[in-house]
């Protein structure tokens, strides 16, 4: 995959290879507003294949050269990249494994922020690319913004300062670009002088330069500061020319990084007035990140965050399900009776039902993520929780991915892509689904009405309250020992520094938070929906073949029909059948397997299962009393009831841990790129709950339960 | 030779030897690392150590040895610590604020408005 994700098809338009744009910038410098403004409505988002970066790709017409290709580069600080993800970055800038070099750069340049920015500008006109610099945040500058002139003169390059929000700049950045791309300032330079062995170090790496990369100095200084192992992308050969090298590593980045910064301060900062106040900044962290007041506010706004999901979105949900219910019924109508029928209704309706049922609670999340990360509040979140998620081997970043989890691990798992690092991303993903979601109250709430007495413990605390309270609680403490085992075992890693950046507070941008919005549910219905109905359709038929021969009674004389088996004679049953070995120890008889495999599909759908088990039919819920009252009546072969309280909390315990949701392995597949991570989230969460429901079965058996 | 610790971080000049010249050199008795520093205290970076990758993040969001740090905030539970460098706010954990050598700055406590 060489040509990337975006323009495949613009570029056929153009009579020539179009012109290729990158846009870049460290994180937080209104790059995301620059592009939306820049591509207008075009922009899509494409997925590079192996890693899960967002790459968004959109085309703009300039006065002269016609129609470019745009790519949003991930903000970065460097371009020597720490990951996989980060490489991709650099990769796209400077035209490795296959990229295409872009024609011109346009590094985003927060005015507030000049010198760091700009360290980031010198790297990319080291590597000799053509750089235009959109000074970018002019209107929070109070002022103090520098001529565009004079840091256009000591860049040599140009510089426009733009106002995307409010289309100001645009037309003169096009310009720009358009003179760029005339005269292009393409010349490797360097702001700073090499020391003698560190250019006899850059030297000798130059010469183990392979042929497909640019042969420069800057090349070659990169390659000898890309030293980590894990980072893609430079050759053997280079390596063993690393490894010679003469000044250590440490002392290559204080002489390189310190160099750049020593050519800034002393050019730069002559060039600029003073720094803005950021009143607004200083008084709200004045009280949002205040020891007291500060964790009011950040509860309250947690508060909201899950009140969101967990209430607001639930009329969407229904109303969601009752179209699907409609489009159903309806459809069972006008469909002759058979097999097709069965599977255009049941599977297919039912199967894109289960998907879209997902998109209030994602649509909600990443809306309020949005407005959160926008705003510059999330980086306060992650910096309050950074102190006890640490515990946990995760940052503070992982604090509102696992809040959301107990709403729906669906949006949760999608959520942490806001976590800068791999494993912590991969960490959180394993544990997210072990949270309290929605879709277990109603198993909880049927087992807990069905089988425990509404009596109260202590004279006041009513019983069938607390053993629900006692599972959020139980929930929560088996995640957080999770993510403790997790990451002291398999992701284990390498404290890995969280040196995060605090920006300004900013008023979110409508238009910025709607479309990554709308760019995170296209991506779960076109990526993770497809996979979902898919495994929908598949447990839909194991559930409803082998086909049998219809009762005679039930259909019109003459038409001998095939029809849906007992589900105890499905495949699905068959399982659960074969499975009762498996799970008698922890308590559960096969009709109970056949409602565990029935709530792969969604935990809820355990209730109708059962429901379909005892012959009650499939339309009764957690409040059905005839439930209730079946399954007490419920006996073993020896006469015993098999719905005892201990039974109970065994179920209880086993939906807590088991990983019983199609969805979320999807969604983790599609995350992590991978096969592994899903299948080893399934193994852990299931014997996990094995074991937990063995001990507390055989446990409290031991007793005298 | 030792970057003078009163001179002003952004005005002063790089050479590519300071660096390496500071590291051969021992730690001056005056400093202190950015983790002992009080709140609101100006300091001067003098050095970064730990490993290569903190080191280097570090430098790249500009902490080079010269520019004033100062510690704004310290989260609720003690960790992590907020900083101000260069006009921007960052978060860093104690710990990783343990391997950051400062020297206090003479001027004393920053006039900041912090509170509303």
């Amino acid at each position: 995959m060489s040509s990337g994700v975006v323009g495949v098809e613009t570029g056929a338009a153009a009579p020539a290879a179009p012109v290729r744009i990158a846009l870049c910038g460290n994180p937080n410098t209104g790059k995301s507003t620059l592009f939306n403004r820049l591509a207008g409505a075009q922009a899509k988002v494409g997925n590079y294949p192996g890693v899960t970066v967002d790459l968004m790709g959109g085309r703009l017409v300039l006065p002269d050269h016609g129609v470019a290709e745009l790519v949003d580069i991930p903000g970065s600080y460097s371009l020597l990249a720490r990951s996989a993800e980060e490489q991709i970055a650099v990769d796209m800038l400077l035209g490795l494994h296959g990229r295409p070099r872009p024609d011109v750069v346009v590094a985003c340049v927060d005015a507030t922020n000049l010198i760091r920015n700009l360290h980031f500008v010198l790297q990319l006109q080291e590597h000799s690319l053509n750089v235009v610099v959109a000074l970018t945040m002019v209107d929070e500058a109070e002022g103090h913004v520098p001529s565009a002139a004079e840091l256009g003169a000591l860049l040599s390059c140009h510089v426009v300062p733009v106002c995307a929000h409010r289309n100001e700049g645009i037309a003169e950045l096009h310009a720009a670009l358009d003179r760029a791309l005339q005269a292009p300032s393409a010349v490797e330079t360097f702001r700073f002088e090499l020391g003698e062995a560190l250019s006899r170090d850059v030297a000798k790496v130059r010469a183990a330069l392979p042929a497909d990369l640019p042969n420069t100095r800057a090349m070659a200084l990169w390659a000898l500061m890309s030293w980590d192992p894990e980072v893609p992308g430079v050759p053997t050969q280079v390596r063993a020319a690393i490894d010679g090298a003469e000044v250590p590593g440490e002392q290559i980045d204080d002489e390189v990084i310190g160099g750049r910064y020593g050519f800034l301060d002393a050019n730069v900062q002559p060039l600029v007035s003073g720094s803005p106040e950021r009143r607004w900044t200083r008084r709200l962290d004045g009280v949002f990140m205040h020891p007291v007041y500060g964790f009011g506010v950040f509860l309250l706004v947690m508060f909201v965050l899950f009140q969101s999901l967990f209430a607001w979105a639930d009329p969407a949900i229904g109303w969601v399900e009752e179209a699907f219910g409609w489009m159903a019924s309806v459809a069972a109508e006008h469909l002759p009776a058979g097999v097709l029928g069965d599977l255009f209704v049941e599977g297919i309706i039912g199967g894109v039902g289960s998907v879209v049922v997902f998109l209030p609670q994602i649509l909600l999340l990443f809306l309020l993520i949005g407005a959160l990360e926008d705003s510059g509040y999330m980086s306060r979140v992650a910096y309050l929780m950074d102190r006890i998620m640490r515990l946990l081997g995760l940052n503070g970043r992982a604090f509102v991915p696992m809040l959301s989890g107990f709403a729906c691990a669906i949006p949760a798992i999608m959520a942490t892509r806001t976590m800068e690092q791999r494993r912590d991303r991969f960490l959180t993903m394993m544990v997210v689904p072990l949270m309290t979601c929605s879709a277990r109250l109603p198993v909880y709430t049927l087992i807990i009405a069905g089988l425990f007495p509404a009596a109260t413990v202590m004279g006041f605390l009513p019983l069938q309250g607390l053993l629900m309270v006692a599972m959020y609680v139980f929930s929560v403490l088996m995640a957080l020992g999770s993510a403790f085992v997790l990451s002291k075992t398999v992701l284990k890693a390498a404290p890995v520094p969280l040196v995060m950046e605090l920006p300004p507070y900013r008023l979110p941008r409508p238009r910025d938070v709607l479309r990554m919005m709308w760019q995170r549910a296209r991506f779960f219905l076109s990526e993770a929906g497809t996979v979902i109905l898919v495994c929908s359709i598949v447990l839909w038929g194991l559930l409803n073949f082998p086909r049998v021969n219809a009762e005679p009674g039930l259909v019109d004389a003459g038409q001998s029909q095939k029809v849906a088996p007992p589900i105890a004679e499905s495949y699905g049953g068959q399982v659960g059948r074969f499975l009762e070995p498996a799970i008698e120890p922890l308590g559960f008889d096969w009709k109970i397997g056949v409602g565990l495999f029935g709530a792969f599909a969604a935990r809820e759908v355990f209730v109708a299962t059962m429901g379909i088990v005892y012959n009650i039919g499939e339309d009764v819920d957690e409040e059905s009393v005839t439930l209730r009252e079946r399954m007490r009546q419920e006996v073993r072969k020896d006469g015993t009831p098999v719905y005892s309280g201990l039974t109970g909390l065994s179920l209880m315990v086993f939906f807590a841990l088991a990983c019983q949701c199609v969805s979320t392995i999807a969604v983790v597949k599609r995350e992590t790129n991978s096969y592994r991570w899903p299948l080893f989230l399934f193994a852990y969460m299931t014997s996990l709950a094995w074991c937990m429901s063995l001990v507390v079965y055989q446990g409290g058996r031991m007793l005298g339960f | 030779m030792r970057p003078n610790t009163t001179m002003p971080g952004p005005t002063s000049t790089f050479s590519p030897n300071s660096a390496r010249a500071e590291q051969t050199e021992q730690t001056p008795s005056t400093t202190l690392t950015l983790a002992e520093v009080p709140r609101l205290q100006a300091a001067t970076l003098v050095r970064v150590s730990g490993p290569r990758v903190f080191r280097r993040r570090l430098l790249e969001m500009g902490l080079v040895p010269g520019v004033d740090v100062t510690v704004v905030n310290v989260a609720p539970l003690g960790d992590p610590l907020e900083l101000e460098v260069r006009q921007c706010r960052l978060s860093i954990r104690r710990s990783e604020a343990a391997a950051i050598e400062v020297a206090m700055a003479p001027s004393g406590r920053r006039q900041l408005e912090v509170l509303p």
